[in-house]
């Protein structure tokens, strides 16, 4: 069995194991669940791997599109814009007193969020871009830059806010998988992941080909414009979509392409499968995680668990293989 | 200039910028089929940006570039990459692809054909290092590769377009892409090369392109364009003929 075909059903095995373990760990304890609560486990397994496979395939484009190995939907500002919509939603109730309005069971403050997180998309596109042509650098920076401006303003409503809805804006920020999602929305977001896990097979070639330089890209035949806008959007789409649903969960869509690429090895199609069967896993065994680790005052964010279980299991797969090389490769 | 038949590649009064500042203006140049073009000039005369013209990676602001009569910007990919291949002075890869899947890049376009591949492989060397990872190589070795690309993509009467090809390859190795070169453009191809030692130049090039500030100073064949005087009162240098007949330049006060 060649490499690829190995990385792929260690990776459908890992994800099996972890859907499982989430169906059977829930908040009322680890077993199979009474026909009351099935149906919660069922959703919120659903949710954590709509929203890793969305993450997964963001991270994975985002590293194509800025030829960066670092990069994930964070580097483009694209949760500090979400975080700013949120807070913004939060101040401007308190101040003007209105009651938050839940949409299409959605909150104001989340749709607040998503409006945040596809303005800085916009604005780093606008910035980072010169007619219309994306520079990788550019985009980088204009990313930088504008989450920085989000996080400030944000940090400016939070002083001016009382005590309390500054905890709900902390806790909103560090991402947690529903157990009653909306199911419209829920629906959206697997549909979306799931066709951007497709796209990814469908154009592996031509991602394969973008990794040489833009000019030998070009003479291969590579249409660099349109790919990149076509990275660009879909990132920022399953990424707004993920806030929407979950907050901001960081760490996903950094680590799942990573793992998948020294498992599956480097070519695109293989490797967007890979990545998505990656980021669900880790989020369901993240969240199965939380369940199960009872800690006194509550449970721990799903945020943080991402952490605490891919992080090891990173570092393992890292010192298997080089992720990184010597600079000859980068731009 | 023009001819009844087109030129197998022409350009036509072509000005181009990059951000905002003119680095080629109203360059003519043209050249056919069985012919191989060495680019030569002083450092910053515009020789890439040429070669990135002729390519169809950078827009001419002003004139045009033809390929067989043609805009190669209305060809599909696929026309396109079997007609032109372009290598870089730095190939550069973001990904950490084996030798032989860099390779097989060259096919993005067009159809999966592993006997070019193989023999693209074969022709350059390669086959002991074939599934090495393209980062752990030199960098003679990545060039090498990146001619190897090339090689498999293009069709044998189509254009190369190399830039720097041979400026970190031994001499075993630069001998042998000379000699594939020749043949590429012998078995009907066309070849345009940027080249710094001008010695090489004489080696390889039926025709030359002088360029110096941003345009064409010096358009000939080779033995008319690369001898001492014409290289002297470009470069700055002196120059005198070597016992192979080919151009060298005296540096440093010469050799004692």
């Amino acid at each position: 069995m060649n490499r690829r075909a190995f990385g792929l059903l260690f990776l459908l095995a890992a994800f099996t194991a972890a859907l499982a373990l989430r169906y059977l760990a829930g908040s009322t304890g680890f077993g199979a669940p009474s026909d009351a609560v099935e149906r919660y486990r069922l959703d919120s397994g659903l949710a954590a791997t709509a929203v890793g496979v969305a993450l997964a395939i963001a991270g994975l484009f985002l590293q194509v599109l800025l030829r960066n190995p670092l990069a994930s939907p964070f580097v483009l500002g694209l949760s500090s814009g979400a975080g700013f919509g949120y807070m913004l939603a939060l101040y401007l109730a308190w101040k003007f007193n209105i009651a938050a309005a839940t949409r299409f069971g959605v909150t104001g403050p989340t749709l607040f969020a998503m409006a945040g997180s596809l303005l800085a998309l916009a604005l780093v596109w606008r910035i980072g871009s010169r007619r219309g042509v994306v520079d990788p650098l550019g985009l980088v920076l204009a990313g930088v830059i504008v989450g920085s401006m989000a996080a400030a303003g944000t940090s400016a409503m939070q002083s001016l806010v009382p005590a309390g809805l500054r905890g709900d804006f902390v806790l909103w920020m560090m991402g947690r998988i529903p157990e009653a999602p909306p199911q419209g929305l829920l629906l959206t977001v697997s549909a979306l992941a799931a066709a951007a896990t497709g796209l990814g097979i469908v154009i592996g070639r031509t991602l394969d080909a973008a990794s040489l330089s833009d000019d030998e890209a070009v003479s291969v035949g590579v249409r660099l414009g349109m790919l990149r806008l076509t990275l660009f959007v879909t990132a920022g789409i399953l990424s707004a979509a993920t806030v929407a649903l979950a907050g901001p969960i960081a760490f996903v869509g950094l680590v799942a392409p990573h793992a998948a690429r020294l498992l599956v090895g480097p070519r695109h199609a293989t490797l967007a499968l890979g990545s998505a069967l990656a980021g669900a896993s880790l989020l369901l065994f993240a969240d199965a995680a939380r369940q199960l680790i009872e800690i006194g005052g509550g449970r721990l964010p799903v945020g943080v668990l991402t952490a605490v279980v891919g992080g090891p299991v990173f570092l393992l797969l890292l010192r298997r293989a080089p992720i990184l090389h010597d600079g000859g490769g980068q731009r | 200039m023009t001819g009844v038949t087109p030129a197998f590649v022409q350009a036509e009064a072509i000005e181009i910028a990059l951000a905002h500042r003119t680095v080629l203006r109203s360059v003519s140049v043209r050249f056919d089929r069985g012919t191989t073009v060495a680019i030569v000039g002083r450092n910053a005369a515009g020789k890439t940006t040429l070669l990135r013209a002729l390519g169809g990676i950078l827009e001419p602001r002003a004139g045009r570039i033809t390929w067989d009569g043609q805009s190669p910007a209305r060809w599909s990919a696929r026309d396109r990459a079997k007609r032109i291949a372009y290598v870089a002075q730095r190939p550069a890869l973001s990904v950490r692809f084996s030798v032989r899947e860099t390779i097989e890049l060259g096919r993005y376009a067009l159809v999966d054909d592993v006997r070019r591949i193989d023999a693209a492989i074969v022709a350059f060397g390669l086959e002991a290092i074939a599934e090495r990872p393209y980062h752990d190589l030199s960098v003679g070795q990545q060039q090498r590769v990146a001619l190897a690309r090339a090689w498999a993509q293009i069709d044998p009467s189509g254009g190369l377009l190399l830039d720097e090809p041979f400026a970190a390859m031994d001499l075993a190795e630069t001998d042998r892409a000379l000699r594939l070169i020749r043949a590429h453009v012998r078995g009907g191809g066309a070849a345009a090369v940027v080249v710094h030692d001008l010695g090489l130049a004489a080696r390889l090039a039926d025709r030359v392109w002088l360029l110096a500030e941003g345009g064409v100073a010096v358009d000939g064949p080779a033995k008319d364009v690369l001898v001492p005087e014409v290289l002297a009162r470009h470069f700055g240098v002196a120059f005198r003929i070597d016992a192979d007949g080919v151009p060298a330049p005296v540096l440093g006060g010469g050799a004692g």
